[in-house]
């Protein structure tokens, strides 16, 4: 009798256990629907992926508070007006791919974009081009090795007439091509999901998050309000703003550049593990500028690949109702280093022309209105272009968005684990990570 | 299948079968990943539904060595389909599901009316979604999801002999499958890899229909 009814406990048990992850997940179809979570969250940094956390913390009516260090909101998303007939995109400008939760929020709003499908030239031995002799696209292939693009390049007999080029290609992940990891950028571009489209906001990029995530909870966001320390030691967590202000918090979403962690602006008390600081290390921040000018007329090519002081141009009228003859150069690592070693915006444009003029026999020069320069290395509280893999990398970013003690959870595009980092959706998703493990982890 | 084939010579009474059902089905990585979904995106206020109803279709041969055996065995083809659908503001994201699986099953009579049936399965899946009509792409290339496993499935059913050849059967059972490998089915409804899923899918669900049997020969 006893063995039986041993048999059959066993036999309910084992069945419970097969069933019960099953069963559990009948309930709902969300997640979290309603955390009924009494506690306060602080978020510091209003950029993409703390505007987003601020976002979803709000539709689960969670207490909460975005800490921003600079004087707007948007981190490297930004605007510039009265420039052009368009509104200039001074960082982020283009939605990488229609498979996101962006995309999804731009066709749930009637956002109008573009599918920006520009014609590519080079600078290539000094003439404009519209192909090249060699296949550039090497990043892409199965087994690369642990080495930098530059090398790589190099290995595949891409010599130093190509160096520009290969730039422009490690520039396109905000890096320069000695730093840039060719194994490490394609294996988390393996889980790149999104699609390959590039697609340009009839607006402003920043415009499209303001509007439909900001806007919605403006008024829970701090500016002019950087943090100086994080002391976590007790249960709650307190925040020390440069203005000597305490502020205490029960969580803390940290959402500032991977360039400010890197330079250790923010001190954790207690300190972060070494294994966190280490990742934080690896993960790269590379230099990053853009620059408009403006031209009487359109001399120039949609996209320019392969200059020596910028590597890459771009027509930044593509994908805007209006056309004015607006030209970007978006300018990276050593290359953005150097212009910003120039010293001021009169040289940097300087510089620029004079590469503009030997492409287009001086028309450069002749038709160039005003121009605008936006360093972001400059910007204090950002100190950079974006993330990027660098050699030796290993799991880094997954290291560096882990959570401490159930306490500070981190965000931004430079903790994006699947493959969408650089990206502004990359932060979105990221900050979305942070939400989901603080708010299941409340139990 | 050799086996078969040669079986099935062998055996003097046949039948085939027809069913229609209705399924009920939990997924652990579809229903996390659709959860997901809605969760990280609030500003869909109509929300995803999870793959939980569906329909389907069978058909099966079983052999047999006597029109009435105790037991017998066979094999079975099962079809279900499965949606999930959210429309918001005219962004219109549907889903959809199709497990085909094929069984090997043997049946026990327990009384004059009831048998019992257990079949073991290869359930199949192919995972497929448009947004606004449009089929989901990445780099031009349609996003589809598919995956496979194994099952079981016991059943039990209610025999009705309508006359000397047809039988009608209301069937019940418990579809419990552990293991499924799908590697692309987060990436189809959370349009991410790797963040919150793995590869693999489980499912457990039950079902209910109705069965004709068609005995064709027997002794």
């Amino acid at each position: 009798m006893v063995r039986r009814k041993f048999l059959k406990l066993s036999s309910l048990a084992a069945m419970g256990w097969i069933v019960s992850p099953n069963l559990i997940s009948c309930a709902k179809n969300t997640l979290f629907d309603n955390p009924n979570y009494k506690g306060k969250v602080l978020i510091i940094g209003a950029g993409a992926a703390g505007l987003y956390a601020g976002y979803l913390l709000q539709s689960l009516g969670v207490d909460f508070q975005i800490l921003e260090a600079r004087n707007n909101h948007g981190g490297r998303l930004g605007k510039l007006e009265g420039f052009a007939n368009f509104p200039i995109d001074l960082g982020a400008q283009w939605l990488h791919g229609n498979n996101n939760i962006l995309a999804d929020l731009v066709k749930k709003s009637k956002t109008k974009v573009t599918n920006d499908q520009s014609e590519m030239s080079y600078w290539f031995q000094n003439q404009i081009v519209q192909s090249l002799p060699k296949n550039v696209e090497i990043f892409d292939n199965e087994g690369l090795p642990d080495i930098s693009f530059e090398a790589y390049a190099l290995q595949q007999g891409l010599g130093e007439e190509y160096k520009y080029i290969i730039e422009s290609l490690a520039g396109d992940q905000g890096a320069d091509a000695s730093e840039i990891s060719a194994y490490w950028n394609h294996k988390e571009e393996e889980n790149w999901v999104s699609g390959d489209d590039d697609f340009k906001f009839e607006e402003s990029y920043f415009d499209f998050i303001n509007k439909n995530i900001a806007q919605p909870i403006l008024s829970k966001i701090q500016l002019n309000s950087p943090i100086d320390q994080i002391n976590y030691t007790t249960d709650k967590i307190q925040l020390k703003l440069s203005s000597g202000t305490i502020l205490e918090a029960d969580k803390v979403i940290v959402t500032v550049p991977i360039s400010i962690l890197k330079l250790n602006e923010i001190t954790f008390i207690p300190s972060l593990s070494q294994s966190k600081t280490q990742a934080f290390q690896k993960i790269g921040m590379g230099a990053g500028m853009k620059v408009f000018m403006k031209f009487s007329t359109k001399f120039f090519d949609q996209n320019i690949t392969g200059g020596h002081i910028c590597a890459a141009y771009a027509d930044d009228s593509v994908g805007k109702a209006v056309d004015d003859n607006v030209l970007l150069a978006f300018v990276m690592g050593e290359q953005a280093e150097y212009l910003t070693s120039l010293g001021n915006d009169t040289a940097i444009t300087t510089a620029l022309l004079q590469e503009l003029d030997t492409m287009y026999n001086g028309q450069a020069t002749l038709n160039f209105l005003s121009g605008v320069v936006f360093d972001w290395t400059k910007e204090p509280f950002i100190k950079g272009a974006y993330s990027f893999s660098t050699v030796n990398m290993g799991d880094a970013r997954l290291i560096a968005a882990q959570s401490v003690d159930n306490k500070l959870f981190f965000a931004g595009e430079a903790m994006n684990i699947n493959g969408h980092h650089q990206t502004v959706q990359g932060a979105v998703e990221s900050a979305y990570k942070a939400v989901n493990d603080l708010i299941l982890n409340l139990k | 299948m050799l086996f078969l084939l040669i079986r099935m010579q062998t055996l003097s009474a046949q039948s085939f079968s027809a069913a229609v059902n209705y399924r009920f089905c939990t997924n652990t990585q579809f229903d996390q990943a659709i959860r997901v979904y809605n969760s990280s995106r609030p500003f869909l206020t109509n929300k995803q539904a999870l793959f939980r109803n569906g329909f389907g279709a069978t058909v099966g041969y079983s052999f047999a060595t006597k029109k009435y055996p105790k037991s017998n065995y066979g094999i079975e083809l099962a079809y279900a389909y499965f949606g999930s659908y959210a429309e918001n503001d005219g962004f219109i994201n549907d889903m959809q599901l199709h497990n085909l699986t094929p069984r090997f099953f043997t049946r026990l009579k327990i009384t004059k009316h009831i048998f019992g049936q257990v079949n073991l399965g290869l359930p199949c899946y192919g995972m497929f979604r448009q947004i606004n009509s449009e089929t989901v792409t990445n780099d031009g290339t349609p996003i589809r999801a598919f995956g496979i496993g194994f099952s079981i499935l016991p059943q039990l059913f209610y025999s009705f002999k309508l006359n000397e050849h047809i039988t009608l059967c209301p069937t019940f059972g418990i579809d419990y499958c552990p293991f499924q490998y799908s590697p692309q089915g987060e990436a189809l409804i959370n349009q991410t890899k790797g963040l919150y899923t793995n590869n693999s899918n489980s499912f457990f669900g039950f079902d209910f229909g109705i069965k004709v049997n068609f005995l064709s020969k027997g002794n």
